[in-house]
């Protein structure tokens, strides 16, 4: 929408003298068509998330019972008590599930992409690899969780492992896809140049696989702090994911929704913090990213 | 080839050429046979050398229990077979992935359409979806046993979970990105918004929806064994865990092993979806399984 306006803004301007007028005019009926457009859609936005509270807040108890839903007030309340409490147990788990999620994903990412560079030069030994590679890609790696545990105990390790083992293989494929659609005739001239491989990978390997190395870095923490969680589920003695499963267990309800909702804050700011970080890093990178 | 493939185009070649043709052509498919074999015995070599190694190294650098060896766990897989309990238990994990990935994917295409052609519609609640989508699923695994318990229902739940927002996010996204071109002429033929709806955006919104439909039926497998691994008495991932829990390492290895066949055997299955729509454009799916 913006670059339509913003052509016919440099058009007009190489106009004949006189039509100035009526552009402007249809110029200035574009814009309030535009803000209209916008109130109604955050005007919509509001009143559907206003409405859903508001009908969990009051309406759901009238049809199941009020146990197993809670309410966005009684969330509240809880995450305020468990955020002040005196062992402060709720930054413990927080802090403890960052550190896990947050090693495992700076882990996996850089394991997965010096793999795939390295692969990269050996066509021979990517061919060889490639049917387990795909094997390993596809089976869920949830489940080596519980091998985990018992391999590593109840601490650090097996949930850094596992949300490292989630980010790994995404990073990996989408590098080596990069990486595989490079134009050879690039390639080429610059072995006819005479680069080197240290200059290969650094001038043209790294950097034009970097669109689809950093769309898979964009999408993988929630992955991270899905392993983190699941190995918490699985066996620990603190977490975001053991303070879910342990006040389930004990049928709180909103310690559950607030534990959910901690997650989804937590997921959000990291994304976005990744989001800004690229957009510094890599300004000429930055598009509409979902998913 | 190529030239020499223009130049029989062109004209036939002479006796000479035909020769130098032939040498050519058995050279390649040699060189190819060659390559084809080298691959083949490389990856034996692969698998042979692991499992050799894996072998050697238990019980001598690492201990059996840890690790155990491919033997036992093959003799685990074996016993599992013969008691019936692989059947068993896997019965229950298919049927929820199945039932998961019809309620999930059902339920999304149905809400995905209508949502996705009115604009203000899908820009009013796309915030939510993005906010929903970003909340790891598995998090939510312990609120469906408390609502469901631990029978087939909150396993069915949470594979619909998982695949619910990939098919959703997909649809929505082919079902806007009909090209606008085609919407024009076929507006401006006079077509009425049933022959739209049919002509152009059902076509051009079926690879997305297929796209994510290949993709989530690993997903709904894995959100079925999620829920196993959380609270239930049978399945697939109960199963592993169990074995984990009474440290029997073949017996996790065997789960894990069943688990990834049958992930890779779907993934196989479905592999004809995405050659169904050979003469759409191959688009980039949204969204990841576990």
């Amino acid at each position: 929408m913006t670059t339509a306006v913003g052509r016919r803004g440099t058009l007009a301007s190489t106009r004949p003298v006189g039509s100035e007028g009526v552009l402007a005019s249809v110029a200035a009926a574009h814009k309030q068509r535009k803000t209209r457009d916008r109130i109604m859609v955050w005007s919509g936005i509001a009143a559907v998330g206003i409405g859903a509270l508001l009908f969990w807040e009051y309406g759901l108890e009238l049809i199941v019972n009020q146990r197993y839903v809670s309410q966005p007030s009684d969330i509240l309340r809880r995450l305020v008590e468990m955020a002040s409490e005196p062992g402060g147990m709720l930054w413990r788990n927080i802090a403890a599930t960052m550190i896990e999620a947050g090693s495992g994903y700076l882990i996996g990412v850089v394991i997965g992409l010096l793999g795939a560079l390295m692969l990269s030069f050996s066509r021979r030994a990517y061919e060889v690899l490639e049917p387990f590679l795909m094997a390993f890609y596809s089976i869920p790696k949830i489940a080596l969780a519980p091998l985990f545990v018992m391999w590593f105990g109840l601490g650090y390790t097996p949930k850094v492992i596992l949300a490292a083992l989630m980010v790994f293989f995404i990073v990996f494929m989408n590098t080596v896809a990069g990486v595989r659609s490079i134009n050879p005739d690039l390639i080429n001239v610059t072995r006819v140049l005479g680069a080197g491989r240290w200059a290969m990978m650094s001038k043209i390997l790294f950097p034009a696989a970097s669109p689809a190395i950093m769309a898979s870095v964009r999408i993988t923490f929630s992955r991270a702090m899905v392993g983190a969680i699941l190995a918490e589920f699985i066996a620990a003695t603190q977490g975001l994911g053991y303070m879910i499963s342990r006040s389930s267990d004990q049928f709180d309800t909103p310690a559950v929704f607030a534990g959910i909702l901690v997650i989804a804050i937590l997921v959000m700011a990291v994304n976005g913090l990744i989001r800004w970080t690229e957009a510094r890093l890599l300004p000429w990178n930055v598009q509409g990213v979902r998913g | 080839m190529s030239v020499a493939a223009q130049g029989q185009a062109r004209s036939q070649p002479s006796e000479r050429g035909r020769e130098i043709l032939a040498q050519e052509r058995m050279r390649y498919r040699r060189a190819a046979r060659s390559h084809r074999l080298f691959l083949l015995a490389a990856r034996t070599g692969v698998v042979v050398g692991v499992l050799a190694l894996w072998t050697l190294v238990s019980g001598r650098l690492v201990s059996t229990f840890f690790i155990s060896t491919p033997a036992a766990v093959a003799e685990r897989l074996w016993e599992l077979v013969v008691s019936g309990d692989l059947w068993f238990h896997g019965r229950f994990t298919l049927t929820a992935t199945f039932l998961g990935f019809v309620l999930g994917s059902s339920l999304a295409i149905a809400m995905a359409w209508p949502i996705g052609l009115i604009r203000l519609a899908s820009r009013v609640v796309e915030p939510y979806f993005l906010i929903a989508y970003s909340v790891p699923a598995v998090a939510l695994g312990p609120v469906f046993i408390l609502w469901f318990g631990i029978g087939l229902t909150p396993k069915v739940v949470l594979a619909a979970y998982f695949v619910f927002f990939i098919v959703y996010i997909n649809t929505v996204t082919g079902v806007q990105e009909v090209p606008s071109g085609m919407v024009d002429t076929l507006r401006t033929m006079g077509a009425t918004r049933k022959d739209m709806l049919r002509k152009v955006i059902f076509p051009s919104a079926l690879p997305y929806i297929l796209a994510a439909l290949r993709i989530t039926l690993p997903a709904a497998m894995i959100g079925a064994v999620v829920g196993e691994f959380i609270a239930a008495n049978r399945g697939l991932g109960y199963l592993t865990r169990a074995a984990a829990a009474a440290y029997s390492t073949s017996g996790v290895l065997a789960g894990v092993f069943v688990l990834a066949a049958i992930v890779l055997l779907l993934s196989i299955l479905l592999r004809p979806l995405a050659k169904a729509l050979r003469w759409q454009p191959r688009v980039e799916t949204q969204g990841q399984a576990g």
